[in-house]
């Protein structure tokens, strides 16, 4: 199985973890009537997310196109601005999972990624405030989508730092079983 | 010996332009009375980061 697959199938797993978690989070703040929230828009979210997994987890048994990571990205982001938008906009308890849908592609994919995040991030949250007007001034959104941006470019150069030395180490693996046949020929050669 | 492809003259602009850009993103969080307005955002930072970007690897001889 390649690598891309193997990725975008364990990204299958949290997402439905994820969505379960969210789910049980919003129905009990909804109870508790912290959220104003309606079931049906609950609901309907938790089945979209359903359905979107179903479809991302049809299409990786036939394998894992490479345009599929920024599918799976973006579909995620454009729910969790959905949710967040209908759990109070700016003020919404769920705006934290933005970074777990950032930090997580980031680390799997690299710089490129982070910066594919913070762009949708970046259009999706500006839909939400648009549709969520904030009272008042608007400097304290911008800081949110700054720090957000900080912390994605952080996150994608840790990857990317890591993606190298992960490369270096191969690198030295390949070379000391290249060094280890020969030896092994050269003993084999003498006897 | 490597050779220069960038002159400082040019480096020099690209840091004056993300300096510009660093003082854009900060009116634009300051200031800004419409959502709309943080759509800015991904070409300032973008821009800042791939002129400070330039303006390092200048210094250190890549280019």
């Amino acid at each position: 199985m390649d690598e891309e697959r193997r990725v975008e199938q364990s990204k299958v797993t949290v997402r439905w973890i994820v969505a379960v978690v969210l789910c049980i989070a919003a129905v009990y703040l909804r109870r508790h009537e912290a959220i104003g929230t309606s079931w049906t828009v609950i609901i309907g979210l938790t089945a979209a997310v359903a359905v979107a997994n179903l479809v991302f987890a049809a299409i990786l048994r036939r394998g894992a196109p490479r345009w599929l990571r920024y599918v799976t990205t973006a579909t995620d982001l454009l729910l969790a601005s959905l949710f967040v938008g209908y759990s109070g906009g700016s003020g919404s308890p769920f705006y934290y999972v933005y970074f777990i849908i950032l930090v997580s592609n980031s680390i799997r994919y690299g710089m490129a990624m982070a910066v594919f995040v913070a762009l949708i991030f970046n259009m999706a949250y500006v839909a939400v405030l648009l549709v969520h007007p904030v009272r008042g001034e608007l400097t304290s959104e911008g800081v949110k989508i700054l720090a957000f941006w900080g912390v994605a470019l952080y996150a994608g150069y840790l990857a990317t730092r890591f993606q190298r030395q992960a490369r270096i180490l191969q690198a030295y693996e390949e070379t000391i079983a290249d060094l280890r046949t020969r030896f092994d020929e050269g003993e084999g050669a003498e006897r | 010996m490597s050779t220069r492809h960038l002159r400082s003259r040019t480096v020099g602009w690209g840091v004056v332009l993300a300096a510009a850009l660093i003082v854009a993103i900060v009116l634009v969080t300051w200031k800004a009375t419409n959502p709309l307005f943080f759509l800015l955002y991904p070409v300032l930072v973008l821009g800042v980061l791939a002129l400070l970007a330039m303006a390092v690897l200048w210094a250190l001889r890549h280019f």
